[in-house]
């Protein structure tokens, strides 16, 4: 038998794929489905969703279309993931608008992670019942299914963690170098939808550092070399991706880190919208609310996980606690630290985190499928059966410290002071009683992105040439995605982006889409040009219509008539 | 090349079925002429299109060119890593546990053979007699042929001072041209009695089960013509060059040559430790004395001839050239082989697809034809990436249209970082982590690679039959002989970028 035909026959890997086809085909409908049904039916749109969405438009067809038009606040690879979607899409705005490229995006992004979880614990040999039951956890918890149905970023970011700590866990059994560029793969394309990566690459590193320091049988300059080698596979792609990214930006933009310095980064959103809030110390008590707003069981989860570790002397548990506690120690410093938001979704890991954590509880069982196990392979897991007791302990363990989460949340996520951006959708789809002044506001959110919508139609409306509206995207993209005339604007990827501010009438453009000059709108690139347009046209434009948002954090809008003699 | 060197000096029928046994038999087969009339005419025609192309329509030729490049980097860069993943999965490297190889009852092995071509070598004699001595085989079954050239006076009295004896053999090679390491073999091959033949360089240090690992094999997979022993160096740690050169050794011959080999694909054979079925070696017609790389020949028109070639973890020791100078020598003369070799492999084009496939066919292209291009023209492009940093020049931007940019954008950095990553990856799961700073200086390696390969192209063009003489590294003495291949572990490995 040819090594070709052993690769085909005995890969447990490849009799199971099936089954997870049909796993992820059912997971993603029914996400798609909530998406659809939050976006169309209950208003529910993000900015940051809705915004990548615009990102992939410009670079396809913007009137300049190319690839660094996705701009580079937000690291790439979401947006990137929605191309080819937006290009279907492309003659249907009103999926645009919905951000249904977006939608489609998350739910199989989280339909994949959970996916991820189930592997880890099928590495381990473990019951099928298990399995089901403690990523159904995960994958029916409301933060879960509401991340997997809007569209943002967290679900590709979750996808990539659980690979990680897939990869790390199965590394320490397997010492298999396939697992520990799985890990470092897994780290970089988490970059590349969120830069918390980079903490937990810090974290993996020190983990995988530890790990084969200790366990290789050698002199200590062998050991170190061979320590070294396995952190060099783990952080040169996160590391490469850095570089690359940084320098691409830099290139492009003149800005390495535009996330942090550009006027439409973090940092300056941070400053404009009043800073994090509160004193430092209420904002670490803040963070652990959120963490048991998600998971209230989470703490009693890590105690019993660290007994566990302890008491079996098997670090099972460590590398969910390095991934997942990584990026949110990393989200609860950061909001320490006044360099952030404190929103609920920076908080999501702790799901996931629980999850697995809980499905340690089972040990390892059978032996561990590897392709090239290492010197330090350990693939042989526990053989004994598992005795009643445990059995029932374990579903003890699921009911009393997953389900508590999963009941709790639709409570904790629909109040305003804990879930800002979640509240609105979790008391309009549960139909929630609320406070009038909740209420009213709830009713805004739904209505957010609709006054940009009928900007794009009034100017839809008016079958304009190619270039004919200048807009900066800061708040502009949500009007450039739900129009059908994508061509008909100018906007700031556009190379005579510009030339065509300082000098509109001459680049023959007609209207000046223009937001108040205050808050988050001083770094408005047209305001820039002209502070005062938006108030008085600042003898550019004579005003031709104003639109007043009925929406929710979203800016008024006045559209001005270019003046011939501007 | 016309002229029938030696034929005339050396009345000898085994001398000349050495230098000319394969021509004779099978001239299409043979490296003697670099391009049949239709691959001259080809190249010519194509050379004619491009230059027409560049004075009437400059703009649309450049983008065809670049576009072409482009397309060729990604299927490189695809293959490569779809062969490295599926050569790190450790079952497509066959392997005989030291237990199954020491089972074979004495009585029930097949006669071996091995050859050892040396030439000019009087000092590594000694070793030699001590690592064959090492092979753990009877000696009523093993014979082992030292090819030494009859006019090598100061090599042939060193093996009579150290008393070659049973199952050594003296074999001398009559003096004729060219001085090849292939005729030595092919002329050996004409006195070897075993029904499995394999060859060593005097310096070599074979894993002693290798033999018997791979008569097991053999008796594994009845199927297989041909099973190539891993080589790896043991000067790793030497300096710089020799660290890279060990990386690159080991991705090739741990993970590409298995990879290629679980597919049955043609796998270029390395120069050394590769054992070969004697009927089947016979069959093929021996070792073109005309390739400069012969081995890497040998594994394509074995696979041309529909034998298979499996690869089996038994490491053989080598020392790595350390030099710079003689290892871009050494490298220009590979790549001039590969560039060879895949000329005689597609000169009976529906024979090839017929026998190997249209993958297989396309695989051996792209590594054989694919790597030394690539690796001469990665200097020009860094040179326009270079360009383009610095001013953006619009000359550049003509010849990159949007899909032919973006394309040309992947291939050179995902394509850089994979192929850094998979030596890093490779050098880890083989164990060599003291290789790691060589692992992430390989660019620089790269560029030694793309001066070797722009060198042997331009002499495949210009010079085609000459013989690079390589200088050999620890010992420092040259040879003043020209036209002579002083390099005796001369195993075509190969670049990886």
């Amino acid at each position: 038998m040819s090594a070709g035909q052993l690769l085909r026959n005995d890969d447990p890997i490849r009799a199971v794929r099936g089954y997870r086809m049909v796993w992820v085909v059912v997971m993603s409908v029914c996400y798609i489905a909530v998406g659809l049904w939050l976006s169309y039916g209950k208003g529910v749109i993000l900015g940051d969703a809705l915004s990548r969405v615009a990102d992939a438009r410009f670079v396809l067809f913007s009137r300049d279309p190319h690839l660094a038009a996705m701009g580079f606040v937000f690291t790439p690879l979401t947006t990137f993931l929605e191309l080819p979607l937006v290009a279907v899409m492309e003659h249907w705005p009103s999926l645009l608008a919905h951000d249904v490229p977006g939608i489609v995006v998350s739910a199989i992004a989280m339909s994949l992670a959970v996916l991820q979880i189930a592997g880890t614990l099928r590495d381990r040999r473990v019951g099928s019942g298990w399995i089901v039951a403690v990523c159904a956890m995960v994958a029916l918890h409301p933060m879960i299914v509401f991340y997997a149905a809007n569209g943002m970023s967290e679900a590709l970011f979750l996808l990539f963690m659980a690979i990680c700590t897939r990869g790390l866990l199965r590394w320490m059994a397997s010492d298999d170098v396939h697992d520990l560029a799985l890990v470092g793969i897994g780290l970089a394309l988490g970059f590349l939808v969120r830069y918390d990566a980079l903490a937990v690459g810090i974290g993996s590193a020190v983990l995988v550092a530890g790990t084969t320091l200790w366990r290789t049988r050698s002199t200590l300059r062998m050991r170190a070399h061979a320590m070294a080698m396995d952190v060099a596979i783990v952080v040169a792609p996160i590391v490469t991706a850095f570089l690359l990214w940084s320098a691409v930006s830099w290139l492009t933009t003149g800005d390495a880190l535009a996330q942090f310095t550009s006027d439409y980064g973090n940092t300056t959103i941070l400053a404009l919208s009043g800073g994090a809030g509160h004193d430092p110390l209420y904002r670490a008590g803040f963070e652990i609310v959120e963490w048991l707003a998600l998971e209230p069981m989470i703490f009693v989860i890590i105690a019993v996980a660290a007994v566990w570790t302890a008491a079996r002397r098997v670090p099972d548990a460590l590398p969910a606690l390095v991934v997942y506690g990584a990026v949110l120690g990393f989200q609860a410093f950061s909001y320490f630290r006044g360099d952030t938001f404190g929103f609920l979704r920076f908080a999501i890991t702790v799901v996931p985190l629980a999850g697995t954590l809980v499905g340690m509880l089972r040990p390892r069982q059978g032996l561990l499928f590897s392709r090239r196990a290492g010197p330090a392979a350990h693939l042989q897991g526990s053989d004994h059966e598992l005795s009643r007791s445990r059995r029932l302990a374990s579903w003890a363990a699921v009911v009393g410290l997953l389900l508590p989460g999963v009941v709790i949340a639709p409570l904790t996520m629909s109040k305003p002071q804990i879930a800002n951006q979640e509240y609105a959708a979790t008391i309009s789809v549960l139909g929630m009683p609320a406070s009038p002044q909740v209420g009213l506001e709830v009713e805004t959110q739904q209505r957010t992105f609709r006054t940009e919508r009928d900007v794009a139609r009034y100017l839809d409306g008016q079958h304009l040439p190619p270039g004919s509206v200048i807009t900066d995207t800061l708040f502009g993209y949500a009007v450039v995605a739900a129009s059908s005339n994508p061509r008909q604007f100018v906007i700031p990827s556009d190379s005579d982006f510009v030339n065509a501010l300082n000098d509109p009438a001459a680049h023959h453009v007609r209207y000046l889409l223009t937001v108040p000059d205050s808050g988050r709108g001083t770094t408005d690139a047209v305001n820039r040009r002209y502070p005062t347009i938006y108030a008085n046209g600042a003898d550019a434009g004579i005003l031709e219509l104003a639109f007043p948002n009925s929406g929710s954090d979203q800016p008024d809008y006045r559209l001005y008539r270019v003046r011939a003699t501007a | 090349m016309s002229t029938r060197p030696g034929a005339a000096s050396v009345p000898d029928d085994a001398l000349v079925e050495a230098v000319d046994g394969l021509r004779r038999r099978d001239p299409l087969a043979s490296a003697a002429t670099v391009f049949v009339p239709w691959q001259t005419r080809t190249l010519l025609v194509a050379a004619a299109l491009l230059i027409a192309g560049l004075v009437l329509l400059p703009g649309a030729t450049v983008v065809i060119v670049t576009a072409a490049v482009a397309v060729l980097y990604l299927a490189t860069m695809v293959q490569r890593v779809l062969l490295f993943v599926a050569g790190l999965d450790e079952r497509t490297i066959l392997t005989v546990s030291e237990a199954e190889a020491r089972e074979l009852a004495d009585d029930d092995l097949p006669r071996y053979t091995v050859l050892v071509p040396a030439y000019g070598e009087p000092e590594v004699i000694g070793q030699l007699l001590e690592h064959l001595g090492a092979l753990e085989y009877p000696a009523d079954k093993l014979e082992i042929l030292v090819l030494l050239e009859a006019d090598d006076t100061a090599t042939v009295e060193a093996a009579q001072a150290a008393g070659v004896e049973s199952p050594m053999r003296l074999i001398l090679v009559p003096p004729a041209e060219p001085r090849t390491k292939p005729k030595a073999c092919n002329y050996g091959m004409q006195f070897a009695t075993g029904e499995i033949i394999t060859i060593y360089d005097a310096e070599d240090i074979p894993d002693p089960l290798q033999l018997r690992r791979a008569v097991v094999l053999f008796r594994r997979d009845p199927g297989l013509a041909c099973i190539q022993a891993r080589l790896a160096f043991h000067n790793s740690d030497q300096n710089l060059l020799t660290g890279w050169f060990a990386a690159e050794y080991g991705l090739w011959f741990r993970y590409l040559l298995p990879g290629l080999a679980s597919r049955r694909w043609p796998v270029p054979l390395g120069g050394t430790s590769n054992h070969l079925q004697a009927k089947v070696l016979a069959e093929a017609g021996g070792w073109d004395p005309y390739n400069v790389t012969e081995d890497a020949d040998l594994g394509l028109r074995l696979a041309r001839r529909g034998y298979r070639t499996g690869v089996l973890e038994s490491i053989t020791w080598e020392e790595a050239n350390s030099d710079a100078i003689n290892w871009i020598r050494q490298r220009s003369r590979w790549y001039k082989g590969y560039l060879q070799s895949c000329l005689v492999a597609l000169r009976r084009p529906r024979n090839a697809l017929r026998v190997i496939g249209l993958r297989g066919t396309v695989a051996m292209t792209l590594l054989l034809a694919g790597t030394p291009i690539a690796a001469a023209s990665n200097l020009i492009f860094w040179l326009v990436a270079f360009i383009w940093l610095l001013g953006q020049p619009a000359a550049i931007a003509v010849a990159y249209p949007a899909p032919v940019y973006y394309m040309a954008l992947t291939s050179f950095v995902i394509g850089n970082v994979l192929a850094l990553y998979s030596t890093l990856l490779g050098a880890r799961a083989g164990g060599d982590t003291n290789l790691l700073m060589a692992c992430l200086l390989t660019p620089l390696y790269w560029i030694l690679m793309a001066i070797a390969a722009l060198k042997g192209i331009w002499q495949l063009l210009v010079r085609p039959s000459y013989w690079e003489k390589t200088v050999h590294g620890l010992d420092g003495q040259d040879d003043e002989r020209t036209g002579h291949d002083r390099d005796h572990e001369s195993e075509s490995a190969v670049p990886s970028s």
